[in-house]
């Protein structure tokens, strides 16, 4: 009795390995997984990203995917020996050769085994020819599988360890809450007069001194895991707030949102019960009696500015650089415009597993180009018999044909 | 769009589409040189595309990668290149009968869209960008191959019985397979590039945006039919069906998730 539960769970967990590293498992998987990516495809035309990246990590599809590496993993394991034979030298791959026989010289077989893509070589002036083809064909396809581990440990430590916190960064300040960096300078480049960036970059001075240029789509590397990159951009107006006497009671720069040209934002000075809404006329010039902008560069601009007092609107106002605009024994004038970057620091521990896991999958699928490994030895004819081709491996369609 | 360029563009169309009908006509009528001079005509457009293509890089200053129209003029220049070589080194002129109307069709909706050249703008200064491109055509490009090669297997193999007395079916068989894994890498550097790209650009190398995920859902569905015939044998009508249907993934995700959708990242309109 007890041998035959012994017996019948020693067979169960046979048939368990067998069925965890079958061919026939990978298949239902990817099916599994092609649907799968289609409910969210689906879903991704109606939903933002956020909501589909949270049905794609719902408990069902976190079992897919870990059975599919448990199968990747097990059929990588029992083709371990495949593997081994696939990757011995000619003599132990090749074990019954099937042979053909083909009436053409050596020169014609060359140019034809070069054509199918094999690597064809002298063997030795009375010996032959040999052609090779997909000599690591093998070990690609090992390697291809095996980066879906790196690539799943990238994932997990995305999802466990990945964070991001925006900021904005004014040109000469300093950012202290991080790794430190001072903006030394933002720049914008727009086509025509039109909002499309063609280039949008900052110029950070670092701590130890030295200078990086990050752009968008360049972000600067802080880290092993850690990234700064560029995100957005605005305009910083520093404003003078003066009494009669012409005296700075107080000045300060305002990172404020107005960009782009016609966007409204205002700020207050402490102590004060005013409100300044700004716009800014980034390179203004006059079209029909009014104030309009040439262009979305800083080219001698110009504010408009409205103050208020709760509800009560003290007065507007259109000022250059310096201006002044004097409301109840106060004088505020905006004394420069500079720009601000919004920057993005990104700290993703799967970052460097994911790209390891792509360089290793692309080698594997580069050494699988080729096709299955196949090797074809040709003699030389022995005197008064046709040329012989004895092949190893599947010959491709149409070189026997071409032969 | 100069009108000398755009009098360019419909005449090459007009002849993909007239070699096309040459094809279709030498095979219903069994006459292989009409097939043959069909190839030619391929040929012929292929030369004034690639005029169109060095035009428009002249033109805007970059290669013709933003917006609908550029990418179905390089798209369906990849397209075609790829048809031409293929049925070159298969010995298959028929070929393009199979694959070039995708090209027509993708071109013909590039013209449908706005046409003007529009700047590189900052999001797509990127070397990753061009490598992503460059190998989705590849990917593309190979996939169409696929699939008209599945076409014509389809269509031959009805026609003939399964009997292949001349060695053409095996030889699209193995055009089938081999366009798949060669599509099926170019798409997994596609991937991977596209990626890494959205790394630096967004902050994220995957945001489940719906390219993305028609983009991997047209990855999955030709590694299952690589697995397919290579671990389950499939061959013949049953993988010509799949690679026939597979392509539709390619083009939803190629050109319709912009066309349908707004919620794509991948829609450039501001920099």
């Amino acid at each position: 009795m007890l041998d035959k539960t012994l017996f019948a769970v020693r067979r169960f967990r046979q048939d368990i390995w067998l069925w965890l590293g079958s061919w026939k498992l990978s298949i239902v998987l990817i099916v599994l997984a092609v649907l799968y990516y289609l409910l969210l495809a689906i879903w991704a035309a109606s939903s933002p990203p956020h909501v589909v990246r949270n049905i794609a990590s719902l408990m069902p599809f976190w079992l897919l995917y870990l059975l599919l590496l448990v199968n990747t993993g097990t059929c990588l394991w029992r083709r371990l020996a495949i593997l081994k034979h696939d990757l011995s030298p000619r003599s132990a791959f090749c074990d019954r050769p099937p042979e053909w026989t083909v009436p053409v010289g050596p020169e014609m077989v060359e140019i034809d085994l070069k054509r199918a893509g094999y690597k064809a070589r002298q063997d030795g002036p009375d010996t032959g020819l040999t052609g090779s083809r997909g000599r690591w064909s093998a070990l690609g396809t090992y390697l291809f599988h095996g980066s879906f581990f790196l690539i799943a440990t990238a994932f997990l430590l995305t999802l466990a360890g990945r964070n991001e916190t925006t900021f904005q960064v004014a040109e000469g300040e300093i950012f202290r809450s991080g790794p430190e960096f001072v903006v030394r300078r933002i720049t914008p480049e727009f086509w025509q007069d039109q909002l499309l960036f063609t280039q949008l970059e900052a110029d950070l001075g670092w701590e130890d001194g030295s200078r990086s240029i990050t752009r968008i789509n360049k972000p600067v590397m802080t880290g092993p895991a850690s990234f700064l990159r560029l995100s957005g951009f605005g305009y910083v107006p520093r404003y003078e707030l003066l009494d009669k006497q012409g005296q700075i009671l107080d000045s300060a720069w305002v990172k404020m949102n107005l960009f782009p040209p016609g966007l409204r934002d205002w700020f207050q000075v402490e102590g004060y019960p005013h409100r300044f809404y700004l716009t800014v006329i980034p390179d203004p010039e006059e079209q029909d009696g009014r104030l309009v902008t040439r262009s979305l560069n800083l080219n001698e601009p110009v504010i408009d500015l409205e103050v208020y007092r709760g509800h009560l609107s003290l007065g507007t106002a259109s000022l250059s650089a310096n201006q002044g605009f004097d409301f109840e024994g106060l004088t505020i004038r905006i004394a420069e415009i500079r720009y601000w970057g919004e920057f993005t620091l990104v700290r993703d521990p799967g970052v460097l597993p994911l790209f390891a896991g792509f360089a290793l999958g692309l080698i594997g699928l580069m050494l699988r180009l080729p096709g299955k490994r196949s090797e074809v030895v040709f003699r030389l004819a022995v005197e008064g018999e046709p040329a012989r081709i004895l092949g190893w491996g599947e010959m491709p369609a149409g070189l026997e044909e071409d032969l | 769009m100069s009108s000398l360029f755009g009098i360019l563009f419909w005449v090459v169309l007009v002849v993909y589409a007239l070699a096309v009908a040459l094809q279709i006509h030498g095979q219903v009528f069994k006459r292989d040189k009409v097939v043959g001079l069909g190839f030619r005509l391929v040929a012929i457009g292929l030369a004034a595309h690639t005029l169109l293509f060095a035009w428009r890089w002249v033109e805007t200053g970059h290669i013709p990668t933003i917006g609908n129209f550029e990418n179905a003029l390089v798209g369906g220049w990849f397209i075609v290149v790829m048809t031409l070589w293929a049925g070159w080194k298969k010995r298959y002129p028929l070929l393009a009968a199979g694959a070039l109307p995708f090209a027509l069709v993708i071109m013909g909706g590039g013209a449908m869209s706005d046409t003007s050249a529009q700047p590189m703008v900052a999001a797509l200064q990127s070397f990753w960008l061009y490598i992503h491109i460059f190998f989705a055509w590849l990917a593309y490009g190979a996939y169409t191959v696929a699939c008209g090669a599945g076409i014509l297997y389809l269509s031959r193999s009805k026609k003939s019985g399964g009997e292949d007395p001349d060695g053409a079916l095996a030889r699209l068989d193995e055009l089938m397979f081999r366009s798949t894994v060669f599509g099926f890498i170019t798409d997994a550097i596609m991937i991977a590039a596209g990626s890494i790209w959205a790394k630096d650009l967004w902050g994220s190398y995957w945001s489940w945006d719906p390219v993305e995920t028609w983009s991997l859902l047209s990855w999955l569905i030709y590694g299952l039919a690589l697995h397919l015939r290579i671990t389950m044998g499939w061959r013949g009508r049953k993988l010509a069906w799949l690679l026939v249907f597979a392509i539709i993934g390619v083009l939803v995700s190629f050109w319709g998730v912009n066309l349908v959708m707004e919620g794509s990242e991948h829609v450039f309109n501001v920099g």
